[in-house]
């Protein structure tokens, strides 16, 4: 999704610099030329070529904006059919419990996101503050993440576990200075 | 025999280590792939002008063309008209092409692959990614910090490509001794636990009371 956007800016930046060159070269000349009149009175094929390219860029725009929403779409409701969809709910049942039963673990939220053709596990894990991710982490991923792929039958499920922190608020701290 | 042993010892021992060294390799890529800004509110803004504006200018050019004298667009031959009579060194004509160029180079920037959406954890499932956000990170340093006695405030900067985390630590003493040793100890232990992907190096800088 990167290079459509490289590509918009690149033509916006050119046009745009282009702009402020014949500023500079001839300031008095008028936007619409009217030797583009001209020239489009004696070329025939000026104006439909013209809008022929606009007509493409235009479809190029509507095919980025459906991709573009279909992900945004994909993102809350999964592509994927009944059937995954009721494996992928027991198993998120499943791997919530076992997530919880690690040490330090407060909350597991677990979403199935994409298609069946790319789909995407995201695990949002709450731990306390002081908890050690990198064991939690292993312990997922050797364990609750591999038997939720196994549950869903998609062996090589792209899997991201994003971790939230939670701490108790800090009892305030004992004014020793006078005593020190 | 027993250096035939030892050898293929060597070589299965190097092999799992290829072969780990590999899957760490392929987990650092997706973790990477993954965890890059999507930008998909850009792309979704940039996608709907696109189609509008170049929609616009080709229903307009083909009724130009058909010669039907209509102007599908609202507003379209008014502003055609008054396109023949501005020069290019109009301050309005000057700063649309700014701002153009400001847009595109926005655009450009947002291209960019970017830092990653918070700190990538380590691992080594080429199908697994973990991450902590920023923000938690430096909570969790300064809630380190802040266990060593006699640390009353800590602020924890980062973390910065190049620089790291920053620990800004005050005590309550007067005599600061080795506390600035115990506050890195402290953070450093609090940050293997948390097992970032590339550890950030910590700087500790400590202010102590002074009157």
């Amino acid at each position: 999704m990167r290079i459509p956007l490289a590509a918009t800016g690149a033509v916006l930046a050119g046009c745009g610099l282009l702009a402020l060159r014949l500023g500079d070269a001839d300031p008095a000349r008028p936007v619409r030329d009217p030797a583009l009149d001209r020239f489009a009175a004696v070329h025939g094929w000026f104006l439909p070529a013209l809008a022929g390219l606009a007509e493409i860029v235009a479809f190029a725009g509507t095919l980025w904006l459906m991709v573009q929403l279909r992900t945004l779409v994909e993102r809350w409701r999964p592509d994927v059919d009944r059937a995954t969809r009721v494996r992928a709910r027991a198993g998120a049942l499943r791997l919530r419990q076992e997530a919880r039963a690690l040490a330090g673990v407060r909350d597991v939220r677990v979403r199935l996101t994409g298609s069946l053709d790319r789909p995407r596990l995201i695990v949002t894990v709450v731990c306390a503050g002081d908890t050690d991710l990198g064991e939690v982490y292993g312990a997922l991923g050797a364990g609750a993440l591999t038997r939720y792929r196994g549950t869903v039958e998609l062996p090589d499920l792209p899997v991201v576990v994003r971790f939230r922190l939670v701490f108790r608020s800090a009892a305030p701290e004992p004014d020793v200075t006078a005593a020190v | 025999m027993l250096t035939g042993v030892t050898m293929a010892g060597s070589l299965v021992g190097d092999r799992i280590g290829g072969t780990r060294g590999d899957a760490e390799r392929r987990a650092r890529r997706f973790a990477t792939r993954e965890l890059r800004p999507r930008r998909t509110m850009v792309a979704l803004t940039t996608a709907l002008g696109v189609t509008g504006i170049a929609g616009a200018a080709a229903v307009e050019l083909l009724a130009v063309a058909l010669g039907t004298g209509l102007h599908p667009v609202p507003g379209a031959e008014e502003n055609l008209s008054r396109l023949r009579t501005l020069p290019w060194g109009d301050p309005r004509v000057r700063a649309a092409a700014g701002g153009m160029v400001l847009a595109g180079l926005v655009l450009l920037a947002a291209a960019l692959p970017g830092r990653t959406r918070g700190v990538p954890l380590a691992g080594a499932d080429p199908c697994l990614a973990g991450v902590l956000r920023r923000r938690d990170l430096r909570r969790t340093l300064a809630d380190a910090a802040r266990g060593v006695p006699g640390i009353v405030r800590v602020r924890v900067w980062g973390p910065w490509p190049g620089v790291g985390m920053v620990v800004v630590a005050s005590t309550r003493f007067r005599n600061r001794a080795n506390i600035a040793e115990l506050v890195r100890g402290a953070v450093e232990v609090r940050l293997r636990r948390a097992a970032p992907l590339v550890p950030p190096p910590v700087t500790v800088r400590l202010t102590c009371r002074r009157d």
